[in-house]
Order: C-alpha cells, then sequence, then structure tokens
C-alpha cells in the first residue's frame, strides 16, 4: 500500500514520533488502548483485510489459553491439540497451500496421473509466521502451567498486536513481554534516549550497509550464468552481510522503538558471523525464533538427551521445520537441513579433532585458532545463504557448483596471481623480521651479509610500489599485522606453522576481496556502495564489539561532545549515504 | 502534562526538561549545519564543478556542429564520438523544462550550435516525469551566477525548496541533493563518466537478451514512467503539460541559429507490445505532436528508429535504452543519415 508504515519509510518517520509524543500526554490508564489504536492502525497500513486474520488469532487463542486453564486431563490436552492445529491451519493456508498443491500436481504429473490443485495465489498476511509462533508459545506455556492465562482481552490483543514487533518479532515469551503491558509507563529521558540511539542504528544497518548491497546480490542472482564462481561467491557473502544487516537492523528498530514507549524487547542477534561453529551461529543468530524451536520442539522430542541417531533426527527435524518457516520452497528446506548437517557432522568428527589438536599440541583456546573457527563457521553459513537466496534447487546447485568450479575466471586467476606476488615477499619479510637480531650491531652477523638482505628487502618494496603498486597495500597491511600480533605475544606458544597458515589464511581472504572489488563490476558506483556497505558493516561489528564489551568504550560516560559526534555522524551517515528507494525489509516476506 | 516518576521532584524535574530542551534544540541545530555542510559541499564538488568543468570548455569557445538535448534516451544512445563536433546534452529524467533551461544557457554563454536534435520519444512528454527543474540545472545557474530574465522565470533555487506541488521526497531531491546520494562523493572525479560522460555521453553495458520473452515484457510493463498507466494521460495523444509547452519554446529558440532534427529513438519490441495492451498507438501519438510542430512554422528534419532494433535486444539494456553496442551502431547509422541529409559534411 501506498502508506504502509514500513520502518523505512517516511509514514513511519512521522507515525512514530506522533504516537510516542502523544502517548506520554496522555493520561496513564488510556495507555494501552492507546497503543493497541496505534498496532491496529500500524498493520492495517499494508492490508488492511488482513487485521481480520489476526483479529480471529487473538480472539482463537484468548478465549483457548482461559479454556485450556480451566480444564483438566483429557480435555485439557484435546483443546491444548485443537488449538495449536487452528493456528497451524491458519498459517498452512495462506503460506503452505499453494507450495503443497504444486508439488502434488508435479507428483501427479510425473506419474502420469491427470489431477490438479488449483493455486490460491494469497498474499501472505503481513507478520504472521511471527505472530502465529508468538501466540502458540503463550498457548504452551498456558499449557504447561508456566504462565497464566491472560483475562484482559486488550492486553492479550496488544501482546500479539504491539506494533513495534508484529512484522518481523522479535518473537516475544509471556513470561517476559506480557507482563510489561499491565504496567504503567513514565516518561525516562535516558530510555528514550537509548531507544533512539537504537533505532538510529537499526536505519544504519538497513540503509547505508543492507540496501547498499542488494542492488548487486539481486543483479548477480538473477543471472547467475553470466557470473564466474569467484563474483557468485563474493556476491553470496555480501548477500550474507545483507540478510544480516536488514534483518538485524529490522529488530533494532523495533527494539529501539518498544524502548522509547517504555518497553523491553527480547535481544535476537549476538555477533552471530563471530560464532566459532554452526552451534553457537544458532545461540546467536534469530535467537528469539531459535530458542522457540529449542523449548517447543526440540527438548520435547528429547533434546541431546537421547541416543546419536535419535538426536541426529531431532536436529534434522527442527532445522526443516525451521526452513519451512521462512518459506514454502524447496530451497529454504535444503538450507535448513543444510545446517542439520553441519551440526551433525560437527559431532560426529568431534573425537577426531579432538585427537588432531591433542597430537599436534594446538591450543584451543589461541586466538588464531578462534580465528580460523569463525573464518570456517562463517564460510560454511555462506554456503547454505547460496540456497537461501537462490530461486530454486537447481539454481543454488549450479551456483554451488561454480563456486567450487569454475573459479578460474580471468578475475579469479588474476587474484590468485596477485596473491601470490603478495606473498612471496610476504613470507620473506615474515622470515626476514624474525631474524630481527640479525640487524642487532651487538650481533655477529658480517656487515656484508646485513648489507645484502637489506638491498634485497629494499628491492622488493620498489618492485611492490612501482611494478604491483596495488599489492603494496596487501604487504604493508599484513607485515603490519604480523608485526603487531609478534609484538603483543597474541599468538605465543602457536606453533610457528599455525601462526604462518593463519597469516595465509587471513592475506589469501583479503587479496581474494579486495581484487573481486576491484574487478568485475558493473559500474563504479556499484563497487563504491559495496566499499560503503563494507566499511558500514566494520563499524557496525565493532559497534557491537563495544556493546558487549562496555568497559572498552562506555560511550554513556563519555562528555557530551563526543556523544554529540558520534550521535550526527550516525544521523548523518544514514542521510548522506543512506539508499531511500523504498526497499522491502527482507524477513518480511515470512 | 508528560507524567514523571516522582511528582514531588516537579522543580527538579522542570529544570531537566528545561535544560534538556534547550540541549534538544541545540542538538537539532548542530544536525542540521552539519547537513546543510555537507549538502554544500556535496552540491559543489559532486554536481556543480565537473559540469561547469565540461560546459565551461563549450561556452563561448567552440562552435558545435551537432548538439543533442533530451532525456535519458538521447544520454545513453547517442556517442557523440561517432558524430564529428558534437555533444550530447541530454540527461536522465529531463523533461523540455529543463532542455529549454539548458538551451536558453548555452545560447547565453554564446554557444553556436549549427543543428540542434531535440528527442521526441514518448516518455519525454509524460507527465510521470519531474516537470520542474532538475537541482543540477538549478544549482549550475546558481553557480554561473546567471541573471537572464527568461531563465529567472524558473523557479530558483530557493523558491523550488519551499513549492507547493512537490512532495516530501521530491523536495528533498531539489533541497538537499546529497541525500541519498553520498556515494557520487568517491565518484566526483568519474562524475563526467556518471553524468555526463565523454561528450556528453552516457553508457549502459546491461544486456536485455539474457532476459526471457516473458521476462522482458515484465520489464515493459515495470518501467517507472508506468506508474500512471492508469491513466491514459501518460500516453494521451494529446500531451497538455509543460514538457509541451517548453518543447515549442525551445523549437523557436534554437530555430534562428540552427538547423531542428526531430528523433525518436529505437525501442524494445516488449515495449512497443506493452503501448498496443494498452490501446495506445505510436502511429496516431507522432501524427499529432508532428502536426502540432508543423502549425508552430517551425522548420524541422524527423528521423524515426523507432523500430530499428525491434529484432535485436542484444542492442538493449532495458527496454528502452541500448546498451554501448546499440549505442555504437546506432550513433554510426545517425550519422550516415545526418550526411544524407547535409546536417553534417
Amino acid at each position: 500500500m501506498e502508506w504502509s508504515l514500513i520502518f523505512n519509510s517516511i509514514n513511519f518517520l512521522v507515525f512514530f514520533p506522533v504516537v510516542a509524543t502523544l502517548y506520554y500526554l496522555l493520561p496513564g490508564k488510556f495507555q494501552w488502548q492507546y497503543l493497541l489504536l496505534a498496532s491496529f492502525v500500524f498493520y492495517i497500513s499494508f492490508v488492511p483485510v488482513y487485521v481480520l486474520v489476526l483479529l480471529l488469532i487473538i480472539t482463537l487463542d484468548y478465549f483457548a489459553a482461559i479454556a485450556i486453564e480451566a480444564k483438566r486431563g483429557k480435555h485439557r490436552t484435546f483443546l491444548f491439540i485443537s488449538t495449536i492445529l487452528a493456528n497451524c491451519s491458519v498459517i498452512f493456508f495462506f503460506k503452505y497451500f499453494d507450495f503443497i498443491g504444486s508439488n502434488l500436481n508435479l507428483l501427479a504429473e510425473s506419474i502420469g496421473w491427470n489431477y490438479s490443485v488449483n493455486t490460491l495465489s494469497l498474499i501472505l498476511p503481513i507478520g504472521i509466521s511471527f505472530y502465529i509462533f508468538q501466540s502458540l508459545g503463550y498457548i504452551i506455556e498456558v499449557y504447561r502451567g508456566n504462565h497464566n492465562a491472560e483475562r484482559h482481552y486488550g492486553i492479550y490483543a496488544l501482546y500479539i498486536m504491539f506494533f513495534p514487533q508484529i512484522v518481523a518479532g522479535p518473537i516475544g515469551r509471556p513470561q517476559a513481554l506480557l507482563p510489561q503491558f499491565h504496567k504503567l509507563k513514565f516518561f525516562n529521558l535516558e530510555a528514550v534516549k537509548e531507544g533512539a540511539l537504537l533505532m538510529l542504528w537499526g536505519f544504519f544497518k538497513k540503509v547505508v550497509i543492507a540496501d547498499q548491497i542488494s542492488d548487486y546480490v539481486v543483479l548477480v542472482y538473477n543471472a547467475p550464468g553470466m557470473y564466474s564462481g569467484s563474483e557468485l561467491f563474493f556476491a553470496t557473502v555480501l548477500f550474507g552481510i545483507q540478510i544480516y544487516n536488514d534483518f538485524s537492523g529490522y529488530t533494532d528498530i523495533a527494539r529501539g522503538a518498544a524502548q522509547v514507549l517504555g518497553f523491553s524487547l527480547a535481544e535476537n542477534f549476538k555477533m552471530p558471523y563471530f560464532s566459532k561453529s554452526i552451534s553457537e551461529f544458532w545461540q546467536r543468530w534469530h535467537i528469539s525464533l531459535m530458542s522457540w524451536f529449542r523449548d517447543y520442539i526440540y527438548i520435547p522430542l528429547g533434546g541431546n538427551r537421547v541416543s546419536s541417531v535419535r538426536w541426529g533426527i531431532n536436529v534434522a527435524v527442527v532445522f526443516l521445520i525451521s526452513g519451512l518457516w521462512h518459506g514454502a520452497n524447496w530451497t529454504f528446506v535444503i538450507w535448513g537441513l543444510l545446517h542439520a548437517v553441519y551440526i551433525i557432522a560437527s559431532r560426529i568428527t568431534e573425537p577426531i579433532r579432538n585427537r588432531l589438536t591433542a597430537t599436534k599440541s594446538i591450543s584451543r583456546n589461541d586466538a588464531l585458532h578462534h580465528v580460523l573457527q569463525i573464518t570456517t563457521t562463517f564460510l560454511l553459513v555462506n554456503l547454505a545463504w547460496i540456497f537461501f537466496r537462490a530461486k530454486s534447487i537447481g539454481e543454488g546447485f549450479f551456483i554451488l557448483h561454480s563456486i567450487l568450479t569454475y573459479f578460474s575466471s580471468s578475475a579469479g586467476l588474476k587474484g590468485l596471481l596477485n596473491f601470490l606476488y603478495v606473498l612471496v615477499p610476504f613470507l620473506f619479510f615474515t622470515y626476514i623480521y624474525n631474524q630481527k637480531d640479525i640487524y642487532s650491531s651487538r650481533s655477529g652477523y658480517p656487515l656484508a651479509k646485513k648489507g645484502v638482505i637489506i638491498i634485497c628487502v629494499l628491492l622488493l618494496l620498489f618492485w611492490g610500489t612501482f611494478v604491483l603498486a596495488s599489492n603494496v597495500l596487501y604487504l604493508v597491511l599484513f607485515f603490519g599485522a604480523a608485526l603487531v600480533l609478534d609484538n603483543t605475544n597474541v599468538f605465543a606458544g602457536v606453533p610457528k606453522f599455525m601462526q604462518w597458515f593463519g597469516y595465509f589464511c587471513i592475506t589469501l581472504t583479503l587479496a581474494l576481496f579486495l581484487n573481486l572489488v576491484s574487478l568485475n563490476l558493473i559500474n563504479p558506483l556499484v563497487k563504491v556502495h559495496i566499499l560503503i556497505a563494507l566499511f558500514g558493516f566494520c563499524i557496525a561489528e565493532l559497534v557491537h564489539f563495544l556493546q558487549e564489551h562496555p568497559t572498552a568504550f562506555p560511550l554513556s560516560k563519555k562528555t557530551t561532545l563526543v556523544r554529540w559526534a558520534v550521535y550526527i555522524s550516525l544521523i548523518s551517515a544514514i542521510l548522506v549515504f543512506g539508499i531511500f528507494e523504498k526497499q522491502q525489509f527482507i524477513y518480511i516476506q515470512f | 502534562m508528560i507524567p514523571t516518576k516522582n511528582s514531588a521532584n516537579l522543580t527538579m524535574s522542570q529544570s531537566i526538561f528545561g535544560n534538556t530542551y534547550l540541549k534538544a534544540v541545540l542538538f537539532i541545530s548542530l544536525v542540521i549545519i552539519v547537513l546543510i555542510t555537507i549538502n554544500s559541499i556535496y552540491k559543489n564538488a559532486v554536481l556543480v564543478a565537473p559540469q561547469q568543468t565540461n560546459w565551461s570548455t563549450l561556452f563561448g569557445a567552440r562552435e558545435l556542429d551537432v548538439a543533442f538535448f533530451g532525456s535519458s534516451h538521447t544520454e545513453t544512445d547517442i556517442n557523440p564520438a561517432y558524430i564529428p563536433n558534437s555533444y550530447n546534452f541530454g540527461s536522465s529524467g529531463l523533461n523540455y523544462k529543463n532542455v529549454f533551461y539548458r538551451l536558453s544557457l548555452l545560447k547565453e554563454n554564446g554557444l553556436k550550435m549549427h543543428t540542434v536534435v531535440f528527442e521526441i520519444s514518448m516518455p519525454i512528454f509524460t507527465s510521470a516525469l519531474s516537470d520542474d527543474i532538475k537541482p543540477l540545472d538549478v544549482n549550475l545557474i546558481e553557480a554561473l551566477n546567471k541573471n537572464n530574465t527568461e531563465l529567472n522565470n524558473f523557479t530558483s533555487a530557493r523558491k523550488a525548496c519551499f513549492s507547493a506541488n512537490e512532495s516530501p521526497t521530491e523536495k528533498i531531491a531539489r533541497c538537499m541533493p546529497v541525500v541519498g546520494h553520498g556515494a557520487n562523493f568517491f565518484l566526483a572525479n568519474q562524475s563526467r563518466s556518471m553524468q555526463q560522460g565523454e561528450l556528453g555521453w552516457v553508457n549502459l553495458t546491461g544486456d536485455f537478451s539474457r532476459y526471457s520473452e516473458k521476462e522482458r515484457m515484465d520489464m515493459a510493463r515495470n518501467l517507472r514512467f508506468f506508474r500512471e498507466r492508469s491513466s491514459k494521460q501518460f500516453y494521451d495523444t494529446t500531451p497538455r503539460n509543460s514538457s509541451w509547452h517548453f518543447f515549442l519554446k525551445s523549437m523557436e529558440l534554437a530555430k534562428d541559429e540552427s538547423r531542428i532534427v526531430l528523433i525518436i529513438y529505437p525501442v524494445s519490441k516488449e515495449f512497443e507490445m506493452d503501448l498496443r495492451q494498452l490501446n495506445i498507438s505510436k502511429k496516431k501519438y507522432y501524427e499529432y505532436i508532428l502536426r502540432q510542430t508543423r502549425a508552430s512554422g517551425v522548420d524541422y528534419v524527423l528521423l524515426d528508429y523507432y523500430e530499428l532494433f525491434f529484432d535485436s535486444p542484444e542492442y538493449f539494456d532495458n527496454p528502452s535504452h541500448l546498451n554501448i553496442d546499440g549505442s555504437t551502431i546506432f550513433s554510426k547509422r545517425l550519422e550516415n543519415d545526418l550526411e544524407k541529409h547535409f546536417i553534417i559534411p
């Protein structure tokens, strides 16, 4: 709709301050009614008629919860199962009817049966996957006796419809969220400022990072046959960055808006791309959804307190449902199952990896090991994103195949050669640096030998500067990094070959990225957009790191000048570098 | 009154809020100042300076054999390198108000143009395009400190910021062109290739033929010009908007010193098919345009390339703009035709 109140629209930028201002001006007893009205207006700004579906779910679950709480024994269980099925049937009807119908048609066709299911081609009600899961969670908690059924219809409706979170979560838990709607909210300047800052970060991630990247990803993924494996890999990694910043940006705006209004929503992301394993990744990515699956599907199935085979099945079921939750397409199923395979494979190979690290005296706690774990996890996650983004399974496998086999395009090969030009002198410099005693006048090294080494170093620098100008940058960067790391003893105790392997990985990764960015992009504007996004991504992750380690840079304790400089820089970056052609949030389609 | 946590501390709260309001006002003022500063740097470094460099070499110093004016179709389809002593003044999203504006500027500065080529492709007369002056031209006029009566009849930059007929986004685009375009800072040195290119040409590198037929039809249907497709006003056979009015004025301005050529650029077959689905006849449309043009009494030569590349989607970047290959072939063809009409030697 033209006047939809999607977060990154001018309509929302007008709507929200008005709502927040009136909210605090109204007498407290009208707060929940006012918020409910605002949430209603917010929801009907998308597809108005679907508010009826929302009201149906709210009403059904409100009465069902009260009835479940009142009943005992078989009746209680029957009511519970009926309510679950009723909720699931609604989401099934809107989300999966056409998917199942089209697959049945394909199956019928393949066995020569003249059978067809008409497709409904319904537009998915906004937020249905999120609010139905939130509602299901409430029903389950009431059934388990962990939470009392909410008696106030209006408050319950607000719990489901609360506008900051209805569209794309985070999925709330009744114990954490429902009681908040019963309390009066008073204006708290600090909370409002923090909430506004969180919203700003959300906008930064969405319009400065995610939307800068989307054009290139769309370009490549719309015609994957036109691109080499290295370009497809690059686009996939960019998509991983895009979806993370798009979704976490949305979450930040939602949480910030809620905080301005005096509410606290659950955190949904904790620097997931710095996870050291896939299991850890799923504790940091879309936390509200995965904790929902853990508490309401995985643990009831037995969790990990079962045999290995049964545990593997449990994991596969959870990720199969997770894949389907994201979309009615086999690509999402493959994506989910791929993650299940990663987790199962990780458990199977754990004894082997433990033996390897033990025999090679490799510590699992040193920084280099962590870097390798993070890099491996990042690559595995991005390989899975291929299927998340691809339009079909065939296309997904085509892209995967291209990445693994068609890396030697002119761009990729040139990148590899450039990397070798860097690696050789880099290794030489590393060797020279490690022989630093030879430069000391106190060492017994002959002057002639010192002289030869120094001349070689200077010749290499000359060659690098005038022959391979751009690659001197890599040389300087990584030699500098090696110097710093060596001096800080970060890799102390790590076997030398592991250190060099670590430098190799870092050099390779960045050389590939810098070469890919400099080659084969459609036009300079796209390249600039991507570089802005990558720079913004580094800034955003640095901010997340500082938020998780508040003593490192406690912004709230800094002077007004420093704080204002940060805020003004953030606002300016959003306005100057943001993309404002209205780009949909990715997770809204789920 | 905003309820505070503890009403007994009302006085303290009042002073806190008093101080807070002051701080808020100061903060917002600082944000605005910073944005205005960045915007000002952007206008000079990215919008005006490259244009000035480009155009100042033309003002009063050269004569052009052929000058091309129009919208993005002109900008992308004509490569002046193939047409001796020519320049491409086309620009994306331009309507004829802007064309008249540019033409006036150039003549004002003494540039002699032996032949002026005006685009009369359908989109340039659509009301879907902004009917006001592009921020670029407004800024250029200010930078050149022009004080010409005719030009001052156009909305000045300051007035444009408060124009009642604009949507908020259009106002922002006019008054604060830096918003959403910060990437252009890094391309300021390349802004010629982005905005004007060598001799004004901007090249597109896409390949329309790589899409399936269905996808090509969808693209034709989804052209942004078509957002008003529900009303026939867009491709009405009687364009009534100010773009048409300024087209006639541009002809009038050019006729005394220049030969006039009217050009219809090539479009894809899918573009034409979509028009047919809207029951729009290209023939009737241009019959009207040319009838009105003849009625104005201005002599012109018509070059119609509408169907030239109907069977060559590989020459297009999108349904109605040529890519590098298409532009090269088209420009060479145009050069031949201009020679045949004795427009160029």
